[in-house]
Parts: C-alpha cells; sequence; structure tokens
C-alpha cells in the first residue's frame, strides 16, 4: 500500500516534469507525434502503480526517453523544414477561392459534414461565404471568409486608435505586486495615491487593476465595504 | 535550445546506465553460475560444499536489491527459492542438490538473457 503511494507521488513528479520538458504547446493543440507520447505516457505510467511487482524503473525509463526524444525531434523539426513535413505532414486547402476541392477532402478522408461542424464552431453557416478552408497539421480546420462576409474593422472605416496593453493585477487580496506597477511604470507613489484618493488601504482591496495608461479598478473586499 | 540539451543529456545519462547496468548484471550473473558450477562440482567429487553453497546464497543476497529495480520481483524470487534449495541439500549432503544447481543454472541463464539486449528479444 505504501509503496504504491510513493510510486504515485514519484510518477506524478516525473510526469509533470516531463511535461513541463516538453513545453507549453504540448498541453495545447497537439501534434501526431505530441499525441501518441502523450497516450503512451499515460499508460506506460500506469503499469507501475498498478503491478507492485513492476519496478518503477520500467516505468521511469521509458517516459523520459519517450518525452526527451520528442524534444530532440521537436527541436530537428524547427531546424529542418523538410524533416517537420515528414513528422507533421503540411496544411491542406480543401476550399480554395470560393471551391470545395473534393479530391482533396477525399484524400484526407474529410467528409462534408466533418467541414460543416467546422464551419459551424467558426460562426458560418453557409458554404458560399468561405473563401478559403485550410485543414492545419493538428487536424483543426481554418477558414478565410469572403470579404463581403467579413465583419467590418476600425482600419474598414478609419476609426484605428492606439494599440493598448491589456489591465494588469496589481493588488490581489490585499497584497501588492511590485513587479507589475515596475512593469507598468506607475510605481509605489502612484499607488498609494490612488488608494488614497479612494479612501482605501491596500489590505482593504480584493482586487485592483490598471493598464500603463493609469485607467485603474478597484473592488474592495466585502468585510472592508 | 535549454529544453534539448536537457533531453539530450538525460538521453546520454539513460543510455549509459543501461549498458551499465546490462554489463553488470552479466558480470554478477557469470559469477554466480560459476560459483553453481563450483558447488555442483564439489558435491560431485564427494567433498563438504556447503561452505560455498553460502558464499553462493551471499552473493545472490547482494544481488537481490539491484535485480528488484531492473526486473519483475517474480524472476528474482524463483532464483532466491532455488539458491536456498541448494544451501539445504549441500548441508543434507543430498543428491537433490544436482537438480537444484541445473534449475538454479536455468533461472540465471535466463535473467542474464533477459537482461541483455538482442534483436530477437526487442522485436
Amino acid at each position: 500500500m505504501a509503496i504504491v503511494l510513493i510510486r504515485a507521488v514519484i510518477l506524478y513528479v516525473v510526469i509533470t516534469f516531463s511535461l513541463r520538458l516538453m513545453g507549453k504547446r504540448q498541453l495545447g493543440e497537439l501534434q501526431p507525434s505530441e499525441l501518441v507520447v502523450t497516450i503512451l505516457i499515460s499508460n506506460i505510467a500506469s503499469l507501475p502503480v498498478e503491478e507492485s511487482g513492476v519496478p518503477m524503473v520500467m516505468g521511469i525509463v521509458p517516459i523520459l526517453t519517450l518525452v526527451c526524444l520528442d524534444v530532440i525531434l521537436s527541436g530537428v523539426m524547427l531546424k529542418s523544414a523538410r524533416f517537420r513535413k515528414l513528422m507533421i505532414g503540411s496544411p491542406r486547402i480543401i476550399v480554395s477561392d470560393g471551391e470545395i476541392l473534393q479530391k482533396e477532402m477525399k484524400r484526407l478522408r474529410y467528409t462534408v459534414d466533418d467541414l460543416f461542424e467546422a464551419m459551424r464552431g467558426q460562426g458560418i453557416f453557409d458554404i458560399t461565404e468561405v473563401h478559403y478552408a485550410i485543414v492545419e497539421t493538428t487536424g483543426k480546420i481554418s477558414f478565410l471568409q469572403k470579404k463581403d462576409y467579413q465583419p467590418a474593422e476600425k482600419a474598414d472605416v478609419n476609426a484605428g486608435g492606439s494599440t493598448k496593453d491589456p489591465p494588469s493585477v496589481i493588488i490581489r487580496d490585499g497584497i501588492a505586486d511590485p513587479n507589475q506597477l515596475r512593469l507598468l511604470e506607475l510605481g509605489q507613489k502612484w499607488l498609494s495615491k490612488i488608494l488614497r484618493e479612494n479612501n482605501v488601504s491596500e489590505k482593504q482591496v480584493f482586487l485592483m487593476t490598471a493598464d500603463n495608461g493609469g485607467n485603474y479598478t478597484i473592488i474592495r473586499k466585502e468585510d472592508a465595504k | 535550445m535549454k529544453r534539448i540539451i536537457i533531453s539530450a543529456v538525460i538521453l546520454v545519462i539513460l543510455t549509459a546506465v543501461s549498458t551499465a547496468a546490462a554489463l553488470y548484471v552479466s558480470k554478477v550473473t557469470t559469477e554466480i553460475s560459476d560459483k553453481i558450477h563450483e558447488v555442483e562440482t564439489l558435491y560431485s567429487n564427494g567433498e563438504k560444499c556447503d561452505e560455498q553453497a553460502r558464499e553462493l546464497q551471499e552473493m545472490w543476497d547482494d544481488f537481490t536489491d539491484f535485480t528488484v529495480l531492473i526486473s519483475d520481483t517474480g524472476s528474482a524470487l524463483e532464483i532466491t527459492s532455488s539458491i536456498a534449495e541448494i544451501v539445504s541439500f549441500a548441508q543434507d549432503e543430498d543428491d537433490e542438490l544436482y537438480a537444484s544447481c541445473d534449475r538454479a543454472q536455468a533461472q540465471i541463464r535466463l535473467f542474464k538473457e533477459m537482461q541483455t539486449p538482442s534483436l530477437w528479444k526487442i522485436l
């Protein structure tokens, strides 16, 4: 019992380290090789936990080997476009200039239902609105709508303004984040002034956000109201 | 780049450790096999062999901790049992010792082969 518990903890640490080594991309969209590694890891890790007769090394060694190989292959893929194409393929166009490329769809084993499902997922309900559809290497379909159906942007009506950074959290649960203040170039003096103006102390603030223009929002703690 | 270097280092370490483990298993199992042979030869010559049998058991006991790291406990338990029989039969001067020695030799050979990579085993 204790052995299984300790093994589970160790494997948790090893797998967490392994996924960290694979990088953030792994947790988002999976490439074919990454999907294989993820499935294999989950199967291999369960063996030494379930069977106390199987050495834990038999779980750790293959997990680390698979993850390290995957990271090294990703590095090679970064350097070599040919190798990348060999390992993960390349994006395929299935709708070009408004015309469905039926042969390409058949080759990729994509049905019309798959195409329509992906369209609906992106808020497109009419195939005639699609200018281009591209099957990405992850299997996701990206769409480019025809100009007439694209939503108007500020640039279309010459209403563009300067781009502002999104607000950052500078006080959470009564504790100020000096790093965020420094990044926003606002400083402790600015924060003290704002808190004084709002007649609130740092400890009474549940959440305070601010942008680099000095615009801020303060939400007081419920017990401080 | 840092991740790639860490991965390459881990792979090199794993390869080195696996190779060292295979070589160590090969060396120790050969020594144990020779010891079993020595016990069997002494017994067949009508000499006392219980001292050698105890040495054999000590050799195997020292190696057991390592075996549970690299192999399932089942195969190690079988060898432990066969060696315990050898010690017992050597003390009692029982002819069953021959059968126990043969069984232990076969188990040790199988254990060694299972830890040595070859194309057939990989396939």
